[in-house]
């Protein structure tokens, strides 16, 4: 009488295996994502000054809370990437598996690098490798020896990849299964990892530089290399860009720039501004329109005062428009790669001092030809004033190139606030609220509080190890500026 | 006619009719046997008689002393017609009651602690949902409730919780066979709907009596289900008498808040005292600093916001001032007293109930039909319910009998209100919105193009759109939520059963039962076109169909025979199936394409939902007693089930139990004046138990939505364990009973201690193991606890007053004993700014804190910064206990007094103990929508604690002096909470005891020469008012009882912005024909 429970318990909505390729489109999908959209935009995008934050976001305005769900999102991703590696078991050498496992182990280390320039030190080494065998708690490595095992791990996963392997095709949403573009990502990544670690550890930051650059053909090389994942407009909320999302779903109130961005952006005269932001409504009103950005971490007394039709939200016509052509999310571009070359130029780290404005100017370039803004020509007056070296510092040759890459990575949260902290441009002035940090921008993010409770010896010696605690001032160790 | 007749009645002392005896009537020579019933008139007649002598006729009934009359003779054409007295028996513990499996047992030879409720001890009046009449009524039973109004779902906790996952909820068992309670798709901590649970579906007129089995000692019977207790409902059946009878009942009753927020109505919208902008002669807009500072000509003007800094009611005090809103009408700011009122309505509630039954010595049945209506405390909430029941019984032969019912309900719901965190809970806005805000303004909830023209703070608003308090979402209108936005669900159930049994000899009996519970719940929801908080603002709609099926088969033989004189023995062996279905399907689909058409193919992009959920449990159980003479009686049982929700190697699995009962009374000859009863109890039970189906395996599951046509798929966050084993839960008991002073005192104590083991636990784990949760037998948790009850007669005259009183009290020390290795909190439920878990070495529901905390000294002052005068918080965020939700103690004082054809009944329901983080008190706090905010609004508010001073290293340190500093009202709140996420956890503390005044009722039975005339056998006309007031309550603008949004465990201690529990007054005429 108990013979047909094993048929009775067998779960009837979900396989207990599966073709990885549906789970790494999947990875590849929300991990892209991620970085963008209402709360990231708020709380990461209101320090590095792009979005204005607001009260009903209250880390915006520097207090204190802990980013619970970018800690889970983050290993979720990863405990998906360990279940590929899982069901490509035993084909690690065979080209039915060997290319598909270095793909998403190099897809992994960029989501362990985000990871890791967020928080800090985070359980690396000793996590779960497979559920049969849980690690309930691991203990956090220091972020030195992730960034030294991951720089290792992407040099032998960029060696395991072989052209002539099985691929995951149209699941690929970045590449449809272009294993040579994978190569080129891969050593992309290279490069950015390398370069986070300029002010920590020169002599790796150098050797991983300029391994990257040794052969540029194997960098991306233009933006039909960017790493994208294609979104959707009449579809699900899920499938939209997460800038639009943010506009059909999120709160009214928090769909204002900053000052800093629109400020730059006008100082600059940029041909993207009318692309990427919208006129105010008083100033339409008045017939006169023109752009404003909201200030950042407002006190209450400042924030009462505002009047938010003075101010610019991003362009209803396209960033805020499902009208307009879906826009693609970004995991890496070929403006970013550029961006980067021009800093290792400027160091002499795999290219010469000279190459920096070339590289420099390519990546603006291609940042312009990309949507929303889709401008193939900059001004003239654009190249001459603004994208020219002639005449600056190395210094102030790097602040052009970080004010680009800041202006580029609009709605790329997470990579616009590490490379804001490393280098320390564009030099952005905190809002007048005190909130947790007397009113110093924060330098990373707080550690999730399920962490805190369930891993707790962990925790407590990793919290040991911050100069400030499990707080918005401690810097992450390569954060030396 | 074949046969002789017989006709008799039955009567008291006092020479009432007494309805409802049990008339056995025996011939052992002639092998005649017939079980017949008084009528209403205490009648009873019984035809086809073998003519002859030696016939025993046998009067039992509960409540009295029975009587045996032998040694008659029945000829054929002889109308013997036999009067019968019965004594009432005091000794309230020789009752018979309906024990496990449905077998009835003498109370005196059961070694547990039960109890058990006659059906006119249950609430007197319209309790839709039954389970809420057992509050304060039994002790060791807790009744909370959803704060979801009549139709919603109650929570009943026996003897505190036992379990970490799950409800802890006891399993309802009607007429034997277990019904389906589950409360599919509750609400959550944010947001959902409350759509009843199972046993809201009973008729409550239906039910004869209710017994309580306290935990596994009681209800080893019903194996893993009953490890929570059982509660066992028996319907009323038909009577055997002359003619039909015919019951009609109408009950009547209006519902109104009992506790609502405490309002201020002193300040108005603004901040700071003042407006917060100004719309200049000129039409421009100014914020109103710019406009003093300019000494303008103008008008204040409100914004729209979503935070505080807009909506909040911090503003000038209302005396009047012409001001513009933030829509552009123009209005003076004057208190709106009814903001809250103004908007709910008095639930109205209407049940009206007729039965009919008869029957003879061969067949019995009785059929009724049962309508309630409810018009909800929410405006256009309505509850329809058709209950439709018949129950028969009957006599195929001598020897084999039928006992069959039916029971039809048909429910029908429309907008229940939305819960928790969610921008349609009506209460969210209305707690919070300021107290200047006029509700004929609010009720105005689509722009116009007026408004569109004169707004301040909206982004694009359009005419037609809903019109928001605030910019966002997460206050929709409710006005608009009523109007434009409509839920509707229909459940159509049909709970049945049929069971033979045949005498196989006088002493051996075999009976087989098979029972079924299915429904179907149809749920439509939409948002029409222009819900601000809808997709693209186009709508959204949702239908699912869920199906559920619960089927019981049983097969039992039952012994019972004498060896030599003193011993008795009963043993019954049997075995059960048990399976369980829920298969669930729908659609959502969001932005209408054409508005006003509600149906899926009607949206812009839509989603599918399936969901199948199957189990199986097969048993086999024996359970038997020994008796030896009148006076001591050993009970054993053993039960052992395979259940198909784990695997091969484990699903089988063994509990038994044993208990005594000694009547020290009778072994000792002891009744005496003084002391007459005197029993001793004790009991050891196990009862095993094998957690959900699917919990063995990891999986994948592909995405509801693909991404471009390109399947998405994921692994579980549950890592499962193959070798999953079943839980078990021990539990032990010893008490005693005793009478004093003939029956006038009677009184009952039980120790008890129950633990569960190896649990089936989904263990939270850090998110660095990949993983949310591992699933895994582990924990222990203790429950321990004393059970008292009183009961008495305290006056009894001559003339027929009567005055009864009982008392009842359980104080249950739960604790958790261990969690999984390396883990030491599981945590239950969470919230903003507070989490539920367990705790190993604490009790079960603590509540901790998860955003700031105040700085103390080493006394628990508060320290208070002497520059700001304000309370000094933590920097960042803090982890720390700030309460427990498990209540020290439970009580119930129930009263009642008769006098000729008056009763007057009046309960009094206690619970000491408990905390209630409420998210309510926060949003009140936010706002300044209360009266706790209005003292010092001035600049002289002085915060209580003592002055502090920093230290060298930047800690704080307390000086001892007290705090005299004074500040500004609005200040100080802010620092207790300026937002969701920003706010000291232990200031939404409330301490959730309270002794209530639950129920009075008053009902008088007409005499019969008042009759109007002789075809009505009898009036019954009542008056109750139930939930009436508070003896005790600490909680700040909400009801301790009914404030959590669902029923299970994740609710516990937190209440979010909860609908008011209502006080109901009604009235309730019962016409016997």
């Amino acid at each position: 009488c108990t013979k047909d429970f094993e048929r009775l318990n067998t779960p009837p909505t979900s396989v207990t295996t599966i073709d990885p390729s549906l789970v790494f489109s999947r990875v590849l999908k929300d991990g892209t994502f991620a970085e963008g959209g209402e709360l990231p935009n708020n709380k990461l995008g209101s320090w590095t000054q792009h979005w204005a934050g607001g009260p009903v976001v209250p880390v915006s305005r520097y207090l204190e809370s802990a980013e619970d769900a970018v800690w889970e999102q983050h290993y979720s991703l990863i405990k998906d990437l360990k279940q590929i590696s899982l069901e490509l078991k035993g084909k690690e050498s065979d080209p039915s598996g060997r290319s598909k496992l270095a793909i998403a182990r190099i897809y992994e280390i960029s989501i362990w690098q985000r990871l890791t320039d967020l928080f800090g030190d985070v359980p690396y080494s000793q996590i779960t490798k497979d559920p049969a065998n849980v690690q309930v708690i691991a203990p956090f490595d220091t972020q030195e020896s992730i960034y030294t095992s991951l720089i290792a791990d992407l040099n032998s996963a960029i060696a395991q990849l072989n052209d002539n392997d099985e691929s995951y095709g149209t699941a690929d949403f970045f590449y449809k299964g272009s294993i040579p573009q994978w190569r080129k990502f891969g050593n992309s990544l290279k490069l950015r990892l390398g370069l986070r670690l300029r002010y920590a550890n020169p002599a790796l930051a150098r050797s991983t530089v300029e391994s990257a650059m040794a052969n540029p053909a194997l960098l991306l090389s233009g933006n039909a290399d960017n790493a994208a994942v294609p979104t959707f407009n009449n579809a699900q909320p899920v499938n939209t860009n997460p800038m639009l999302r943010q506009f059909q779903t999120g709160s009214s109130d928090l769909r204002y720039l900053a000052a800093a961005l629109i400020d730059k952006l006008k100082e600059y005269s940029d041909p993207r501004l009318p692309l990427l932001a919208q006129p105010t409504v008083n100033s339409v009103k008045a017939g006169k329109p023109d752009y404003a950005g909201l200030g950042v971490a407002l006190t209450d007394a400042q924030l009462s005062q505002v009047i938010r039709d003075n101010y610019s939200t991003p362009s209803l016509s396209t960033w805020f428009s499902a009208a307009f052509a879906p826009i693609p999310t970004y995991a890496l571009t070929y403006s970013e790669v550029s961006f980067f070359k021009a800093e290792a130029a400027l160091l002499g780290w795999g290219a010469s001092s000279g190459d920096a404005e070339t590289f420099f100017k390519a990546g603006v370039t291609a940042a312009f030809q990309l949507a929303p803004y889709s401008i193939n020509t900059i001004p003239p007056a654009y190249n001459t004033t603004v994208l020219s070296f002639t005449g600056l510092s190395d210094a102030q040759k790097l602040e052009k190139i970080m004010t680009q890459k800041w202006i580029h990575l609009f709605g790329r949260n997470y990579e616009a606030f590490a490379e804001w902290r490393r280098n320390g441009y564009p030099v952005l002035t905190p809002g007048s609220n005190p909130g947790s940090t007397g009113g110093k921008i924060p330098r990373r993010a707080i550690y999730s509080t399920r962490e805190a409770q369930l891993n707790n010896a962990n925790y407590q010696a990793a919290v040991g190890r911050l100069s400030n605690g499990d707080s918005f001032l401690s810097k992450v160790w390569w954060d030396k500026r | 006619q074949t046969g002789a007749s017989v006709t008799g009645v039955v009567k008291d002392a006092g020479g009432g009719a007494l309805p409802g005896v049990s008339v056995k009537i025996e011939n052992k020579d002639k092998n005649f046997r017939s079980n017949i019933a008084t009528n209403m008139q205490g009648l009873f007649s019984a035809g086809g008689i073998p003519p002859g002598g030696g016939y025993t006729f046998t009067f039992t009934s509960i409540g009295y002393k029975t009587k045996v009359l032998e040694g008659y003779t029945i000829n054929l054409l002889d109308k013997l017609s036999i009067v019968v007295t019965l004594d009432e028996d005091a000794t309230k513990l020789n009752d018979v009651v309906i024990t496990a499996l449905g077998i009835k047992r003498n109370k005196k030879a059961l070694g547990y602690s039960m109890a058990e409720l006659k059906g006119n001890e249950l609430t007197q009046g319209s309790e839709v949902n039954v389970a809420n009449s057992l509050s304060g009524k039994v002790s060791g039973v807790q009744v909370s409730r959803a704060s979801s109004g009549s139709g919603g779902s109650s929570k009943v906790v026996i003897r505190g919780n036992n379990s970490l996952i799950g409800n802890s909820q006891p399993l309802y068992v009607v007429d034997g066979v277990p019904i389906d309670n589950q409360n599919i798709g509750a609400a959550s901590s944010s947001g959902g709907t409350d759509y009843g649970d199972g046993i809201s579906n009973i008729n409550p007129d239906d039910i004869a009596t209710i017994s309580v089995l306290k935990g596994p000692n009681a209800a080893a019977l019903y194996g893993q289900r009953g490890s929570n207790g059982v509660i066992l409902i028996t319907t009323k059946t038909g009577t055997a008498g002359k003619g039909m009878n015919i019951q009609v009942n109408s009950d009547f009753s209006v519902g109104s808040a009992l506790v609502a927020p405490d309002f201020q109505n002193v300040y108005g919208q603004g901040l700071n005292g003042d407006f917060t902008h100004f719309r200049k002669s000129d039409g421009t807009i100014v914020t109103m600093k710019q406009a003093l500072d300019g000494g303008f000509a103008g008008t204040p003007k409100m914004s729209g916001g979503r935070d505080r800094l807009t909506r909040s009611s911090w503003g000038p005090k209302m005396e009047g001032q012409p001001y513009e809103d933030q829509w552009g009408n123009l209005l003076s700011l004057t208190p709106q007293s009814d903001t809250y009122t103004g908007f709910f309505q008095n639930e109205k509630q209407l049940t009206n109930n007729v039965s009919v039954e008869g029957g003879n010595e061969k067949v019995n049945y009785r059929l009724s039909y049962a309508n309630t209506y409810v018009d909800g405390y929410v405006p256009t909430n309505k509850l329809k319910k058709n209950n439709f029941n018949l129950r028969t019984q009957a006599s195929i032969t001598d020897k084999f009998k039928l006992d069959a019912k039916l029971n039809y309900i048909i429910q029908d719901a429309t907008n229940r209100p939305t819960l928790s965190d969610a921008s349609d809970n009506p209460a969210y806005l209305l707690i919070s919105q300021p107290r200047s805000i006029p509700m004929n303004i609010l009720g105005q909830y689509k722009w116009t193009a007026a408004d569109v023209a004169k707004q301040l703070g909206y982004s694009s608003p359009v005419p037609g759109l809903e019109k928001t308090y605030a910019t966002n979402s997460s206050t929709a209108n409710p006005f608009w939520t009523i109007n434009e936005t409509k839920n509707t669900d229909r459940r159509d159930r049909v709970i049945g059963f049929l069971r033979l049994s045949y005498d196989i000899e006088p002493w051996l009996k075999l009976s087989a039962t098979g029972g079924t519970d299915f429904y179907t719940d149809q749920r439509l929801r939409y948002r029409a076109v222009n819900t601000y908080q809808s997709l693209n603002r186009k709508g959204d709609m949702s239908e699912t169909v869920i199906r559920v099926r619960e089927d019981n088969f049983d097969a039992l033989l039952n012994s019972n025979f004498k060896i030599k004189e003193d011993f008795s023995v009963t043993w019954n062996l049997g075995a059960s199936h048990l399976s369980r279905y829920l298969r669930q399907t729908g659609n959502t689909g969001s932005q209408f394409v054409v508005p006003n058409l509600y149906v899926i193919n009607n949206t812009l992009t839509n989603s599918y939902l399936f969901d199948l959920v199957e189990s199986k449990i097969n048993s086999v159980y024996t359970s038997g007693q020994i008796g030896y003479k009148d006076y001591l009686f050993l009970d054993l049982s053993a039960r052992n089930d395979w259940s198909s929700t784990l695997n091969n190697n484990n699903n089988s699995f063994f509990y038994p139990s044993a208990s005594a009962s000694f009547i020290a009374s009778e072994a000792f000859g002891m009744s005496g004046k003084t002391l007459r009863y005197l029993k001793f109890r004790g009991s050891w039970a196990q009862a095993g138990s094998s957690g959900n189906p699917y919990q063995l395996t990891g999986t994948y599951s592909l995405d509801q939505f693909s991404h471009g046509g390109v399947p998405l798929a994921s692994f579980t966050t549950v890592i499962p364990d193959k070798n999953l084993k079943n839980e078990l839960t021990t539990s032990i008991e010893f008490g005693s009973d005793l009478e004093l002073w003939g029956g006038r005192l009677g009184l009952g104590f039980t120790l008890y201690q129950a633990s569960t083991k190896k649990q089936i636990l989904d263990v939270p784990i850090a998110p660095s193991s990949l993983f949310n949760v591992m699933r895994i037998n582990a924990g222990e948790i203790r429950n321990r606890g004393i059970e008292l009850s009183l009961n008495g007669t305290p006056i009894k005259t001559a003339s027929g007053f009567t005055w009864k009183t009982t008392f009842n009290f359980n104080k249950n020390v739960n604790k958790v004993l261990s969690l999984a290795p390396g883990v030491e909190t599981f945590l239950m439920g969470s919230d903003r700014g507070i989490n539920v878990v367990a705790q190993v070495g604490r009790p079960f529901g603590e509540l901790i804190g998860t955003q700031f905390a105040w700085l103390k000294d080493e006394n628990g002052n508060r320290l208070i910064d002497p520059d700001t005068g304000l309370p000094l918080r933590s920097n960042g965020r803090v982890v720390e206990r700030i309460g427990n939700a498990q209540p020290d103690w439970l009580g119930g004082f129930f009263n009642s007094f008769s006098y000729k054809g008056f009763t007057l009944n009046a309960l009094v329901d206690i619970r000491q103990g408990g905390m209630i983080f409420s998210q309510s008190n926060r949003e009140e706090i936010i706002y300044g929508t209360t009266n706790k905010t209005v003292a010092g609004r001035d600049g002289s508010y002085v915060a209580s604690g003592v002055v502090g001073k920093k230290n060298a290293d930047g800690s704080w340190s307390g000086t001892g002096a007290q705090n005299t500093k004074s500040v500004k009202a609005q200040d100080y709140w802010n620092m207790v909470a300026s937002d969701k996420e920003v706010m000291v956890s232990e200031e939404m503390l409330n301490d959730g005891s309270y002794i209530a005044m639950r129920e009075i009722s008053l009902r008088y039975q007409l005499p019969a020469k008042l009759m109007p005339t002789s075809k009505i056998k009898s009036i019954t006309l009542g008056v109750y008012g139930r939930n009436l007031f508070y003896f005790q309550r600490k909680t700040d603008g909400f009801s301790p009882e009914a404030s959590a949004f669902n029923t299970s465990n994740s609710s516990i201690g937190i209440e979010s912005t909860s609908l008011p529990m209502l006080r109901n007054i009604g009235f309730n005429l019962n016409i016997g024909l």
